[in-house]
């Protein structure tokens, strides 16, 4: 028997859309799992962000605990011996910057034997989300339409193949968004409950999530009439359980509701949407690059699906509603990470910029709204306009993930990853106790062996954000001397080019360094002048 | 060869334009079309011959070709009198667009009220959204010869954004005139 949707579209040939959307969620999971498949013994990361995640869940499966010691840091008196993005939670001892969800899943995927599957795994529910709220809204087959623009997005396979929050956090919000309009539909307080797991695992996973959340929950407060108060129940007990949890779970490791780097992103966030004209060019940039330049053509579509949202028969309150909760969306995404000129690769048109993947669920708005339009060009027998569309966006994809134009691709990530982790083996294999002196290296090697950082004042001067986060040291008085005393209590020093300050200082002082292929940019320091060449 | 991004700054803009001329060629086309095989009352003999997605196949060519021209034509146009900055060109390709759409609509719609009974291709003319398929295809067209050229490497990176850019203002430009169009039919 057919079912009518919300939408007041028949669920014909249910089995077939099931079967697409199952080949689609395989094919996803393999292009998230790309570096995961290719790279079998990684051990390096592109962004800091990973890599605290990565430290704090090994520390979390080996000893117990969210916490990682700095035995340097404690003997010479200083803070510098840490990597980026982590913080002192307790006297000396460092944990994630980011939310600890990402942490603790991770943590799972190690005792399982699968951490590198863990992001794609949970990012590939995204095509089961995407598909409930569109065939929820119009039919099956926009559902399949939604999955089939959103899910290759070049952000999103990009993003999934790396070990970081974003797009498993907005998969789950699809999920529980997907499910609650199914549930109100079917009147199942099932889905009504796993919808409020997902949006609490996607609150675990992400906090900055918390702003959806709220128009989710404002948009249930709308329609609490035509959900009904046992099924809104259902949704919201597994979802503040969770809520709680994830809170309590913070004030234990940082001593506030939040983690420290989403309290200090949301204070960012915030402050910039109060102060826009300040940053008036950052604002137009946004919209111009992340919502035109990365997917025009959703972004046309989305248009036009709106209108037919919005044109539809009085009886679809629902999907006009819902097209509107999307813009909201789309607006509140803009006006929150818009003003974040500060954020790597703000400015620039590169898929692997810091800025893309905060614009997830934005994506996925557009691409609902899309299915809207191009299942009302199917009705009109618009074939090729669905075709094209579909087309335009998997070329797109392949050719920025594969093709030889970005520098950032799947390709050159998965050879990074690869060269990273062959020089990090070769370095781990001599057991000397090792120190490396670095700004960004950090990311590969701290927790494997000690990491210095090395930020100066100039640094702190050229950017309040590094004076903000990272110790800020002197190369000649604060690490020669100390320098000195390790090479002499045999230790194994090293620099990394990205310090020139400290590799010139050694260099002056008379330290001999080599630098050779097996360790990369890394160079290796020697006490004695009588020692190795430069 | 890849494109540097300089060289992206000045021939994206550009690029916007001949979109648009592309487009307007694509409606024009489709008028021409109109006449050639429906007459003005619909009873030219070859009719039944135009396929149903001639719109969609004249778009998807001429836009290919406007990219290529591009390429090797209008770089050497505009190069001299250095590159055009900013989104100007691709806001003023979307209102060429938008007007052009508007106007010949109405046209049609004129035509349809003059003769009194509708051709196929004049009742498909009255429906603004069919303007809006004709454009989206065109833009997807763009799209996928946009990609393609990065795919072959004969586009950085920033290219494909900026002409992925260009071929959303062409879109939006065509949407607004189909929107216009049915208001103004109304």
């Amino acid at each position: 028997m057919a079912l009518i949707t919300r939408g007041g579209h028949a669920e014909e040939g249910a089995p077939f859309y099931l079967l697409l959307v199952g080949l689609l969620w395989v094919a996803c999971f393999i292009s998230y799992s790309y570096t995961a498949l290719t790279v079998p013994n990684r051990s390096s990361f592109l962004a800091p962000d990973e890599n605290n995640t990565w430290c704090v869940a090994r520390q979390l499966k080996e000893e117990g605990s969210f916490f990682i010691n700095s035995p340097l840091n404690e003997r010479f008196g200083v803070k510098f011996f840490r990597g980026r993005l982590f913080v002192e939670a307790r006297e000396n001892r460092y944990t994630s910057f980011n939310s600890p969800g990402l942490t603790l899943l991770v943590a799972l995927g190690m005792v399982l034997g699968v951490p590198f599957f863990v992001v794609p795994f949970l990012s590939s529910l995204g095509v089961l989300g995407i598909y409930l709220v569109g065939k929820e809204l119009r039919g099956p087959r926009a559902g399949i339409l939604a999955a089939l623009l959103f899910c290759p997005l070049p952000t999103v396979v990009y993003a999934s193949n790396m070990v970081l929050d974003s797009v498993p956090s907005a998969a789950l919000f699809l999920l529980a968004w997907g499910a609650l309009l199914r549930a109100t539909r079917t009147r199942s307080a099932a889905w009504a409950a796993l919808g409020g797991f997902s949006l609490g695992l996607s609150f675990l996973l992400r906090q900055a999530t918390a702003v959806f959340i709220a128009m989710l929950l404002a948009w249930l407060a709308w329609e609490r009439r035509s959900v009904g108060r046992k099924l809104i129940c259902s949704f919201l007990v597994p979802a503040a359980l969770m809520a709680v949890g994830t809170m309590g779970l913070n004030v234990y490791l940082y001593g506030s509701f939040t983690s420290s780097g989403q309290a200090e992103g949301f204070g960012r966030s915030f402050l910039g949407m109060l102060v826009p004209v300040a940053d008036l060019s950052a604002l137009l940039h946004a919209p111009s690059t992340y919502l035109l330049g990365y997917t025009p053509l959703l972004a046309a579509l989305g248009l036009w699906g709106t209108v037919v949202a919005l044109r539809s028969p009085s009886r679809h309150r629902l999907l006009r509603g819902t097209s509107l909760f999307m813009w909201t969306i789309i607006v509140v995404t803009l006006v929150i990470y818009g003003p974040r000129p500060g954020t790597w690769g703000f400015f620039k048109l590169t898929l692997s910029g810091s800025m893309a993947r905060y614009f997830i669920l934005l994506y996925a708005s557009l691409a609902l709204l899309s299915s809207i339009a191009l299942d009302e060009a199917l009705r009109r027998g618009g074939h090729l306009l669905v075709l094209l569309s579909v087309a335009a966006i998997l070329l797109t994809s392949a050719a920025i993930s594969f093709g030889p134009t970005d520098a950032n691709n799947l390709s050159w990530l998965r050879d990074r990853f690869a060269a990273i982790s062959s020089y990090k083996e070769a370095l781990l294999r001599d057991p000397t106790p090792t120190v490396v002196f670095t700004r960004r290296q950090d990311k590969d090697l701290y927790n494997d062996v000690e990491v210095g950082l090395c930020f100066t004042e100039e640094d702190a001067a050229r950017s309040p954000e590094v004076a903000a986060l990272f110790p800020i040291v002197d190369p000649r008085e604060d690490l020669l001397p100390m320098i000195e005393q390790l090479l002499g209590e045999g230790w194994r020093v090293m620099v990394a080019s990205d310090a020139p300050e400290l590799v010139d200082c050694l260099r002056a002082q008379g330290y001999p360094l080599r630098r050779s292929a097996e360790f990369g940019s890394l160079y290796l320091v020697f006490e004695s002048p009588s020692g190795e060449g430069m | 060869m890849t494109a540097s991004f300089a060289d992206v700054s000045a021939t994206a803009p550009v690029a916007g334009g001949i979109l648009a001329g592309a487009v307007l060629l694509l409606l024009l086309a489709e008028n021409a079309a109109s006449r050639l095989f429906n007459g003005h009352r619909g009873s030219a003999r070859f009719s039944s011959y135009l396929p149903r997605n001639f719109l969609a196949v004249a778009g998807a060519s001429l836009i290919p070709a406007a990219f290529l021209l591009e390429d090797d034509v209008m770089a050497a146009i505009s190069y001299p009198a250095g590159p055009p900055q900013g989104h100007i060109p691709f806001a003023a390709s979307a209102v060429i667009l938008a007007l052009s759409s508007f106007l010949y609509c109405r046209s049609i719609s004129a035509e349809r009220r003059r003769t009194g009974s509708g051709t196929r291709m004049g009742r498909r003319g009255l429906e603004g959204e069919i303007r809006v398929e004709v454009v989206l295809t065109a833009s997807a067209s763009a799209v996928i010869f946009a990609a393609s050229m990065a795919w072959l490497g004969r586009a950085s990176t920033e290219a494909l954004m900026r002409m992925l850019q260009c071929s959303f203002w062409l879109a939006l430009g065509g949407i607004a005139g189909a929107i216009a169009t049915r208001r103004a039919a109304i």
